[in-house]
């Protein structure tokens, strides 16, 4: 009986206080959605960082490091110590355990952009995220030696469409010396975002980028349509490659064609396994995603810290409430049970609230992020770790109340009836 | 006078706060049962002290403190509030009510607290809510307008008489009012002190009302001073 006078007069006297009640349970709320955004949001990035390249077996480069090979291949950082010969690719293609293989010729950019030199089998073959593959927001796949296609922030970021015509630079830099202009290039195709380095890519035919440092005049090759491969026949086969990324036929022959590369003969090659090295580079960078966690567990500290505020100050009004309280029966531990309730139930709505505000906060966001960060949100459904933060956050809120509410016990012992303004 | 144990009897009762000198320390005091008192205090006189023994919040050192035939020091500490909830009704100088509750809710709310009282009120009007109204209605709130402001706009003078229909619900068997009226005007503290003298008398309440304004003193069947009865000189009771 005493226990439903308790919650009914906490919450009646909480709806009095509805102004200072609803900004604690604001402020609580906001903090728990921050903590259970930032989760959500670590996992997500952590999923799609490791599937910035999905569905390849392996990739392959000159020796170096994993991490190296990795970021120069798939993230367009930094640069290839050296290269794989045209003909080292052709044998690692023409294995019997490869399903297919992806060439990719790296070096050269435009306006900040990499290029990247390809064949065809680029489009239909390179996967991101969970097994999604590359879609044309625009145009179509290239087929001439000065055909080029851009990722979604190079045609957005330069106001390039297609049919507009660009000129690629050798070398890295915005600002090249040498600049290719003899050879302009047609934009046939603009990318949908994928939210992975594709993005920043130009991407044309390995033939364009040998007609580009051809010693006589590129633009005899101009409109010349490339093969299937992505070579023109002849004068314009490439003589190395930076690196090539590798589709086998069963999953199971993975490390056996790793040791064939790792042990080429030739030439020194290394193969990964991009997963695996995409877990380690994460590794590297995830310590922030730690810290933002941790940073996400003070806001919540300092919410209830906002609570406890409002408790404690709100109590010196409160004295005569008690003594009335304490005139009709109720004990000093009524008068502590009541300030642990209101804290628990201030903290409960606050905390329910906060997850669900997230939760439809981020279902909502879902196409925007996508299309804006490519980074695709599973549809959440609130799971255990929305459900420990409620309670933790609701027991937690609970305890620090013990300390209005000790006060308060103590008032009403020593005011015993009278009445104390 | 019956056989019944008096409503209140003090006998040697001495307390004193913490280690400081005793601020009461009453050799006799007797109230009979449905007698209505009178008792002067001023400030300092050891009221709060004398209200605190007879509540039940505070438990004599030395001396008995019986109540309603109880007494009291021999009660643990969550049987003397449970005592205090289904036999005492208090009306306090100001701020007696509970600003976030109704007019009714705050009526009604001493039967929340102690069993006996809602089944007294329920016994009585039949539901503690129609007793509320039943009271409520007696002392001036008849009208359904008036019932439904909130508390907080109520007139002092209202808020007393709210304050008396929750003091009253549930018929406890003493009524303790501790300057109600310090907050009124003149007329209508005479006024008040019928009303709350007649309702208690009509449902055999004891009343005890402490007060300093000796004028209100004829509306009761016996008045007494406080510095009469306590042996501890008025200067230095709390």
């Amino acid at each position: 009986m005493r226990g439903r006078v308790l919650v009914s007069l906490a919450v009646r006297s909480l709806a009095n206080r509805r102004l200072t009640a609803g900004l604690t349970v604001l402020s609580v709320a906001v903090s728990v959605a921050l903590l259970i955004g930032v989760d959500r949001l670590r996992t997500e990035a952590r999923t799609s960082f490791t599937s910035t390249i999905s569905g390849a077996d392996l990739i392959v480069g000159a020796r170096s490091g994993p991490i190296n090979l990795l970021l120069y291949s798939v993230f367009r950082i930094g640069d290839a110590t050296n290269n794989i010969s045209w003909a080292s690719y052709g044998e690692i293609d023409a294995r019997p355990e490869v399903a297919w293989t992806i060439p990719i010729s790296l070096g050269d950019a435009h306006r900040g952009f990499r290029v990247l030199g390809t064949d065809t089998g680029y489009f239909a073959h390179y996967r991101f995220g969970r097994e999604r593959s590359l879609e044309f927001a625009e145009g179509e796949v290239f087929t001439r030696v000065n055909d080029a296609v851009l990722g979604a922030d190079v045609a957005s970021a330069l106001g390039y469409a297609v049919g507009d015509r660009i000129i690629v630079s050798h070398g890295i830099g915005d600002v090249s010396f040498e600049q290719h202009d003899e050879l302009p290039f047609l934009v046939t195709g603009v990318l949908r975002r994928t939210g992975t380095p594709v993005d920043r890519t130009v991407h044309v035919t390995l033939a364009g980028i040998e007609a580009i440092h051809a010693d006589d005049d590129p633009r005899q090759y101009a409109g010349q349509r490339v093969d299937a491969t992505g070579a023109v026949v002849g004068a314009l086969e490439p003589e190395a490659i930076t690196a090539c990324i590798v589709g086998l036929k069963s999953r199971l022959m993975v490390f056996g064609l790793q040791r064939f590369i790792n042990e080429f003969e030739r030439e020194p090659l290394m193969a990964i396994v991009p997963g695996v090295t995409l877990q380690q580079l994460w590794e590297l960078v995830g310590v922030a995603e730690t810290a933002l966690l941790g940073v996400s567990a003070f806001v919540i500290a300092a919410g209830l810290v906002g609570l406890l505020t409002t408790l404690l100050t709100s109590l010196a009004e409160r004295r005569r409430e008690m003594a009335v309280l304490r005139s009709m029966g109720a004990g000093p531990g009524m008068v502590f049970g009541l300030l642990i309730a209101e804290a628990v139930i201030l903290a409960g709505i606050a905390a329910v609230a906060g997850v669900t505000a997230i939760h439809a906060g981020m279902f909502a966001a879902r196409p925007f992020v996508l299309e804006r960060f490519g980074l695709y949100l599973a549809p959440g459904i609130p799971g255990w770790f929305d459900g420990a933060v409620v309670v933790v956050v609701t027991f937690a809120a609970g305890l620090i109340a013990a300390l209005p509410a000790w006060r308060a016990y103590r008032f009403s012992l020593a005011d015993g009836l009278s009445i104390r303004t | 006078m019956t056989t019944e144990p008096p409503a209140v009897r003090l006998a040697n009762a001495v307390y004193g706060y913490r280690a400081g000198p005793p601020v009461i320390d009453i050799a006799e005091f007797a109230v009979s049962r449905g007698e209505s008192l009178f008792l002067e205090g001023p400030s300092g006189s050891g009221k709060s002290t004398l209200l605190g023994l007879v509540g039940g919040i505070l438990t004599p050192a030395e001396g008995t403190v019986e109540v309603l035939g109880e007494s009291l020091g021999e009660l643990g500490a969550a049987a003397r509030d449970r005592f205090r909830a289904d036999r005492i009704g208090f009306v306090f100088q100001m701020f007696n009510l509970l600003p976030y509750l109704s007019m009714v809710d705050n009526v009604v709310l001493p039967c929340r607290f102690s069993r006996a009282r809602a089944e007294a009120a329920i016994e009585s009007a039949g539901s503690p809510r129609e007793e509320a109204l039943r009271l409520l209605g007696r002392l001036g709130f008849a009208s359904k307008a008036l019932r439904e402001r909130r508390v907080t706009e109520l007139s002092i003078g209202q808020q007393q008489r709210v304050a008396v229909a929750r003091a009253l619900i549930g018929r406890p068997s003493l009524v303790i009012a501790d300057e109600p009226t310090s907050a009124l005007d003149a007329n209508a503290r005479l006024r008040f002190v019928d009303l709350l003298v007649d309702e208690c008398t009509s449902v055999g309440s004891t009343v005890i009302f402490v007060s300093h304004d000796a004028a209100l003193a004829p509306s009761f069947d016996r008045n007494m001073s406080i510095g009469a009865i306590n042996r501890v000189e008025a200067d230095d009771a709390g």
